[in-house]
């Protein structure tokens, strides 16, 4: 499994709030949690962020505006119980400091897992040539869903992206790996990650009945009109 | 961490840190608060106030998303907030000592400069669109009286004090309206009467007497929109000026007339105003108004503002924030 989470010796106040992705109406960790299980319902077929918005999900996760981000709000036991229900599980990761192959890694592993990762906000007009950066300059970090690091590019998520369609395939990106490696977050904020993981397996899709209007007939037998098979 | 784990720190009313000499004090305040108030919060300025103690400024960093429907382009939009908190930290011969106020306060200093900003672009929209909100009706309705009184001074010449007092308005209403027009020169007392003051508009001109009354009118709304506010309770042009501002300061904000989806427009305003919270109903109508009225214009799946507007807003409300234009 990849998230064992391992012991680590920080404690919760030197990493809570670093991980941080922030926006006016979506504000911080809830916005990059709610990119987390948007992209867990993308991948695994599950219906978490179906009629959840941004904000009831701030509120299940006890977001308090302006206070400081709850980092370690998906490690709640009510968090988990509710994720369960949809057949998925959580698990987190804190360590120092972060590398590339750490994540390359855990997009290898022989279960389906993600991370959400840190990014500089230059990051979005990489891979996007409409998006615009305004205001005075100050780095800020953004928060992407890691998907796959496969044949030199990054397969990534980012919620931000089309957030009216959060389950569209199409919002599904991809860039070369040097260009992510740029805009890989240097801060030298403790390692945060989370994962999600399916840990009850897709429920295997019953065969539709034949004769039901479109869906063809299997025999040739039943296309002459010959009921059933003997 | 300053301290942190050792027993230092405590967090009474005031925030109060030791740490050792061999530490950076001003990075130890950038992880305090960064960590345990809020990751937005960053060190500003720092200011040597003399040989022992020096002041160090937080900020805040905001990121404001904004979509437009139109194009599918997103703006962020950074936005730094200066001055939200002031540590001192004093030198002592083993180790600093860090006092700052507490988070409460710093939250309250980021509310209160955020609502001067939202103050700040409601004066140079009411620069930008007064001509345009006086013509809503609910606003026409609000400021009939101050109307009455310019048409009575134009075709008589001259209105007795005693026939403002037989109107239904209490003597501190018709005192408040008598100083308002005063105050911007349109009426002056003469003799028991208000006549014509140096402000009002003398000889024929090509424009309509209505047209004449509404843009006095909105010079009324422009100069004294608090005082009508305040003293006067005309708050039922409150709402429209909100929903207007509502859009202006978010086009503002990503520096382009954006197409806004209607739903983010009512979010948007929620978060500026989160005090004026109105019933569905009322929204409704409101936004229908505003939409009437042509200061923001409804444009496919979103509303965008008028490109006339959101000019003249854009240079007075660059002057009020003391922003250089582009």
């Amino acid at each position: 499994m990849p998230g064992v989470a391992t012991k680590s010796a920080l404690t919760p106040d030197e990493w809570r709030g670093r991980f941080k992705v922030v926006y006016q109406e979506d504000q911080c960790f809830p916005g990059a949690f709610f990119a987390l299980l948007t992209s867990a319902d993308l991948l695994f077929d599950t219906k978490v962020t179906r009629g959840l918005s941004m904000g009831d999900l701030n509120k299940k996760l006890g977001y308090r505006k302006g206070a400081a981000t709850p980092a370690e709000a998906l490690e709640k036991r009510a968090i988990k119980r509710w994720l369960g229900v949809f057949g998925l599980d959580v698990q987190w990761e804190r360590e120092s400091p972060k590398s590339f192959d750490n994540l390359e890694a855990s997009t290898k592993r022989d279960d389906v897992s993600f991370s959400l990762t840190e990014v500089d906000l230059h990051f979005v007009t990489d891979y996007d040539s409409k998006a615009k950066i305004k205001g005075p300059d100050f780095s800020t970090d953004h928060a992407i869903v890691v998907l796959k690091i496969a044949n030199g590019q990054v397969e990534f998520f980012d919620p931000t992206f089309n957030p009216a369609l959060p389950s569209n395939a199409g919002t599904m990106q991809a860039l070369f790996t040097p260009q992510f490696v740029k805009r890989w977050s240097r801060c030298m904020d403790p390692y945060y990650r989370v994962w999600v993981t399916r840990v009850i397996p897709l429920p295997v899709r019953r065969m539709p009945r034949e004769g039901l209007r479109g869906v063809p007939p299997l025999s040739r037998w039943r296309q002459k009109g010959r009921g059933v098979p003997p | 961490m300053a301290s942190e784990g050792k027993g230092c720190p405590t967090m009474k009313a005031e925030t109060h840190l030791t740490l050792p000499r061999e530490e950076d004090p001003t990075e130890a305040i950038a992880r305090f608060v960064r960590g345990k108030w809020s990751s937005d919060f960053v060190v500003g300025r720092t200011r040597s106030m003399n040989q022992y103690e020096r002041e160090v400024s937080v900020d805040a960093h905001r990121v404001d998303l904004i979509q437009d429907a139109a194009t599918g382009g997103r703006v962020f939009a950074r936005e730094v907030v200066p001055d939200i908190a002031k540590f001192v930290v004093t030198t002592r011969p083993k180790q600093w000592l860090i006092m700052g106020p507490p988070p409460q306060q710093a939250f309250e200093n980021l509310r209160h400069q955020t609502s001067r900003l939202v103050r700040k672009s409601e004066r140079a929209l009411l620069g930008a669109a007064h001509t345009e909100m006086v013509r809503i009706p609910v606003v026409q309705m609000a400021l009939s009286p101050i109307r009455s009184i310019l048409v009575y001074l134009e075709e008589r010449g001259s209105l007795p004090l005693a026939e403002l007092h037989k109107t239904r308005k209490s003597p501190d209403q018709v005192a408040n309206y008598v100083s308002l027009l005063q105050q911007i020169g349109y009426a002056r007392r003469e003799n028991g009467s208000l006549v014509p003051g140096s402000g009002f508009p003398t000889g024929s001109s090509d424009r309509t007497p209505t047209e004449v009354y509404d843009a006095m009118l909105a010079r009324v709304m422009q100069e004294n929109y608090e005082f009508l506010q305040q003293v006067l309770k005309l708050t039922q042009m409150v709402g429209y000026l909100r929903w207007s501002n509502s859009y202006y300061l978010t086009a503002f904000s990503a520096q382009d007339r954006v197409n806004l989806p209607i739903l983010d427009w009512e979010r948007r305003h929620d978060g500026y105003y989160p005090s004026g919270h109105r019933s569905a109903l009322e929204k409704i109508g409101q936004l229908q108004r505003v939409l009437d009225s042509g200061i923001v214009v409804k444009q496919g799946r979103g509303v965008e503002g008028d490109p006339e507007i959101t000019e003249r807003f854009f240079e007075l409300a660059r002057a009020e924030m003391d922003i250089p234009s582009p």
